[in-house]
C-alpha cells in the first residue's frame, strides 16, 4: 500500500515523460488489438457472406474461383452452365431450393445479377438473415431492378430512377444496352455482403437484353423494341451458376458427388462453407504478418519504457539512499520500480482500450466507408484479455531490469547520498 | 544504571583492498546522550554511519546497538531494526521531491510499525504528530504544507528532514554534517532545535561533522584522527 502510493506519487512526479511513453504504449496497444478485433471482425463478415446454403453449382473449375465469382462477385465464370441442366438438378428430391445466378453484365462498375424471385426468399446471408427492403420491393416487370444499399448510396438513386446495363465488366467505353433502360423498383437494406454492390435483375431481363445480340455486339440492323421483346419466349438458354438448399443436410455429399459426376455437363459442385475456409486459409500471412508487426510495435513500446526507467536510474540514487534510510528494504526498491513501470503500462492499456472503443463507437462508420469493414462494437474476447495480460506482464518484466540494478545499487550505496 | 546505546570493540574496516579505512578499537555511548564525531572529509564519517545503520559490515570486531549485535543478524533484520530505532538527518537533499511536507516527515512511520505505534500514541496520529513537530520546529505555517518540498529553503528542508528522523521516537538519532549547508546563523538555529527535540524524546544523538565550531554544544566528543597505517581511527 505504501509502496503503491510511493509509486503513484513518483509516477505524478515525472509525469512529463511518462506521459509520453504512456501515450506511445496505448498507441501500440490501439494498435495491436484493433488489428485483431479487424481481423477478428473481417474474419466473421466474410464468412457470414453466404449463409444457410449448401451447395453452390457453376462449371467444372476450382472451388475457389467458382465461390469469388457466384458469391464475390470478383472474376468472371470460365464457362456457362445450360440451363436444361440446372432445371433437372433442381427438381432431385433432395432439393429444397434454388437460385440461379446470371453474371456478366454491369452498371457504372457494379455487377448486375439475374436471378429469379427464389433469390429473395431464400438468399441468406450473417446469421441466417434474409434480404429486406428499405424502399419497395422486389421486381416484378420484365424491364425492374433492385438495388443494393451501396449501389443506391454511391450513384444517388432512388425509387424510379432510370438505369442502363452495359455489356460486360468494368467502366469505360462499354458497349450500353441503352434501347433496354431499366427502372428502380425496390431498394435493399445494406448487409456488409457483396449484395449491396450488386443490381438484380430477372433472369428474363437478361434475356430480353441480348435477344438481339450476338457474340458480345448487337446485330446491326435487327433492333428488337422492348415492346416487341415482352412477346418473346425469354426463358434462358444459359446461367452462369446456382444455389442450392437441400431439405436434409445429410445428403450434400451424395447430391455433391451426383453434380459431380453429372453426364450431360461438366459440373461442379461447392460447399461454400469449406471454400470460404479456404479462401480465408489463403490470407493466413497477411493476418500473421500483420499481429507481427502489431506485436513488434508493443514490444519497442515496452523496451522504450525499460530504457526511459534504466536512465532515470541515476538521477534516482538518492531517492534509494533516502528511502533505505527511512527504512526501506533493498527489496522495497526493487517492488517500488516494478510498481512504477506496471502503473505506467496498466493505465497505458487503460487508455488504448479506451481510444480503441472511441475509435469503434464514432469512426465505424467512417471505416466501413473507407475499408469496407464493418466494426461492431462488441466485449473483448478471451484473446484479446490475453493480449492485454501480456502487455502487462512485459511491463512488469521492464520493470524487472531497472528495479534489480536499483536493488543492487542500494545494496553497494546503502545511505550514502551520491550528489 | 544507564543503558548503553553503542558499543563498538576492535572494529577495522577495509574497502575491498585491505588497507584498512576506519579503525575503533572502542567506541561507547549511553542512551539519552548526545555526541560529536568531529572528522575531515574522507576519513570515514559516512562509513561509520552506514556501519551504525547497519547497512555496511565491518571487515572484523563488532557493532552492537541497543543490545543488539549486529553481526548475528540477517540484512533484513537490520534494514527493520534500523526502520525502527534510528533516524537519520543527511547534509542535503533530504527529502523525497515527490512526496508532500508531510508526507515525508510521515515517511519512516510509513515502514516501521513501531515507530507509528509510538507516534500514535504520543500524538493521537502520525500525521497530527509530524504537524506538532513541524510546529516546534517552527515550520507551522500551512502555506508551507501546500509547498513542493524542492522549493523550501534549505534550512526549512533541514528541519523538515529533523521532523522526520524525530517523529516516532526513534532511540538514536545519527546526523550526518546537516548544518553544512547552512549559514551561521540557522545553523546556530537549527543545531539549538534538534539539540532540544532530542532532549524532550530523550533520543540519543550522534552528530557528525567537520565543523569544530560546533564542539562546544555537546557534552561528548570524538574525533576521526589519522592513523599509522593510512586510515583513521576513532
Amino acid at each position: 500500500m505504501t509502496l503503491l502510493h510511493l509509486a503513484w506519487k513518483s509516477f505524478l512526479n515525472r509525469k512529463g515523460t511518462l506521459l509520453m511513453m504512456l501515450l506511445s504504449i496505448s498507441m501500440s496497444v490501439v494498435l495491436l488489438l484493433g488489428v485483431d478485433i479487424i481481423r477478428q471482425q473481417a474474419k466473421e463478415g466474410f464468412s457470414s457472406t453466404v449463409s444457410s446454403t449448401d451447395l453452390i453449382v457453376g462449371a467444372r473449375s476450382g472451388q475457389i474461383n467458382l465461390l469469388l465469382y457466384s458469391v464475390f462477385h470478383i472474376g468472371n465464370a470460365t464457362n456457362n452452365i445450360r440451363w436444361k441442366s440446372y432445371e433437372a438438378i433442381s427438381q432431385d428430391a433432395s432439393v429444397k431450393w434454388s437460385i440461379p445466378l446470371s453474371l456478366g453484365d454491369s452498371h457504372r462498375g457494379f455487377r448486375v445479377l439475374g436471378t429469379s424471385s427464389a433469390y429473395f426468399q431464400h438468399y441468406r446471408y450473417g446469421a441466417k438473415q434474409r434480404l429486406s427492403f428499405s424502399q419497395g420491393q422486389a421486381f416484378d416487370g420484365l424491364f425492374d431492378v433492385v438495388i443494393g444499399s451501396e449501389v443506391a448510396k454511391q450513384l444517388g438513386y432512388r425509387l424510379g430512377s432510370s438505369v442502363v446495363i452495359a455489356h460486360g465488366m468494368g467502366n469505360a467505353s462499354l458497349m450500353k444496352h441503352d434501347d433496354k433502360p431499366f427502372k428502380v423498383v425496390g431498394i435493399l437494406q445494406a448487409t456488409g455482403t457483396p449484395v449491396d454492390k450488386t443490381l438484380i435483375v430477372s433472369l428474363a431481363a437478361i434475356e430480353a437484353i441480348h435477344v438481339d445480340w450476338k457474340s458480345g455486339v448487337q446485330l446491326p440492323g435487327s433492333k428488337v423494341t422492348p415492346e416487341q421483346v415482352l412477346n418473346m419466349d425469354l426463358e434462358p438458354k444459359q446461367i452462369t451458376a446456382f444455389m442450392l438448399g437441400l431439405n436434409s443436410r445429410l445428403s450434400t455429399f451424395h447430391l455433391q458427388r451426383k453434380i459431380n459426376q453429372y453426364r450431360n455437363e461438366p459440373l461442379m459442385a461447392i460447399l461454400p462453407g469449406l471454400a470460404l475456409q479456404e479462401l480465408w486459409g489463403m490470407f493466413s500471412f497477411v493476418e500473421k504478418t500483420l499481429f507481427a508487426i502489431s506485436a513488434l510495435v508493443v514490444v519497442s513500446g515496452v523496451l522504450g519504457l525499460l530504457a526511459l526507467l534504466l536512465s532515470s536510474l541515476h538521477e534516482r540514487r538518492r531517492e534509494m539512499a533516502i528511502l533505505r534510510s527511512v527504512g526501506a528494504r533493498p527489496i522495497h526498491i526493487l517492488t517500488l520500480l516494478i510498481l512504477e513501470s506496471l502503473l505506467v503500462t496498466v493505465l497505458s492499456v487503460a487508455l488504448g482500450v479506451g481510444v480503441l472503443y472511441l475509435v469503434m463507437l464514432y469512426a465505424g462508420t467512417l471505416i466501413q466507408d473507407q475499408f469496407g469493414v464493418r466494426l461492431v462494437v462488441q466485449s473483448l474476447n478471451l484473446w484479446q484479455w490475453q493480449l492485454i495480460a501480456m502487455v502487462v506482464a512485459a511491463g512488469a518484466l521492464a520493470g524487472l531490469v531497472p528495479g534489480y540494478r536499483a536493488y543492487r545499487y542500494s545494496l553497494a550505496d546503502g545511505m550514502s547520498i551520491k550528489l | 544504571m544507564k543503558k548503553v546505546a553503542v558499543t563498538i570493540d576492535d572494529l577495522v574496516f577495509n574497502w575491498g583492498d585491505h588497507t584498512p579505512c576506519l579503525s575503533i578499537p572502542k567506541f561507547e555511548l549511553y542512551c539519552g546522550e548526545k555526541v560529536f564525531i568531529k572528522g575531515p572529509s574522507g576519513s570515514g564519517k559516512s562509513t561509520l554511519l552506514n556501519m551504525l545503520g547497519g547497512v555496511l559490515l565491518p571487515e572484523t570486531g563488532g557493532i552492537r546497538v541497543l543490545e543488539h549485535d549486529y553481526s548475528t543478524m540477517r540484512a533484513s533484520q537490520l534494514d527493520r531494526f534500523r526502520a525502527d530505532h534510528i533516524g537519520f538527518i543527511f547534509q542535503q537533499f533530504n527529502l523525497l521531491p515527490f512526496l508532500s511536507l508531510l508526507d515525508n516527515v510521515c515517511l519512516p512511520c510509513r515502514f516501521s510499525a513501531k515507530r507509528r505505534a509510538r507516534a500514535i500514541e504520543e500524538f493521537g496520529s502520525v500525521e497530527q504528530g509530524a504537524e506538532a513537530l513541524l510546529a516546534r520546529l517552527g515550520l507551522a505555517e500551512a502555506s508551507l504544507y501546500q509547498k513542493d518540498v524542492a522549493a523550501l529553503s534549505v534550512g526549512q528542508q533541514q528541519r523538515v528532514s529533523a521532523a522526520r528522523a524525530i517523529l516516532g521516537a526513534p532511540e538514536i538519532i545519527i546526523a550526518d554534517e546537516p548544518t553544512s549547508a547552512l549559514d551561521t546563523e540557522s545553523r546556530d538555529q537549527f543545531l539549538a532545535l534538534l539539540l532540544s527535540q532530542c532532549e524532550l524524546s530523550g533520543s540519543t544523538l550522534i552528530f557528525v561533522s567537520h565543523d569544530s565550531s560546533l564542539e562546544h554544544h555537546f557534552s561528548q566528543r570524538a574525533q576521526l584522527m589519522p592513523s599509522a597505517n593510512g586510515g583513521y581511527s576513532l
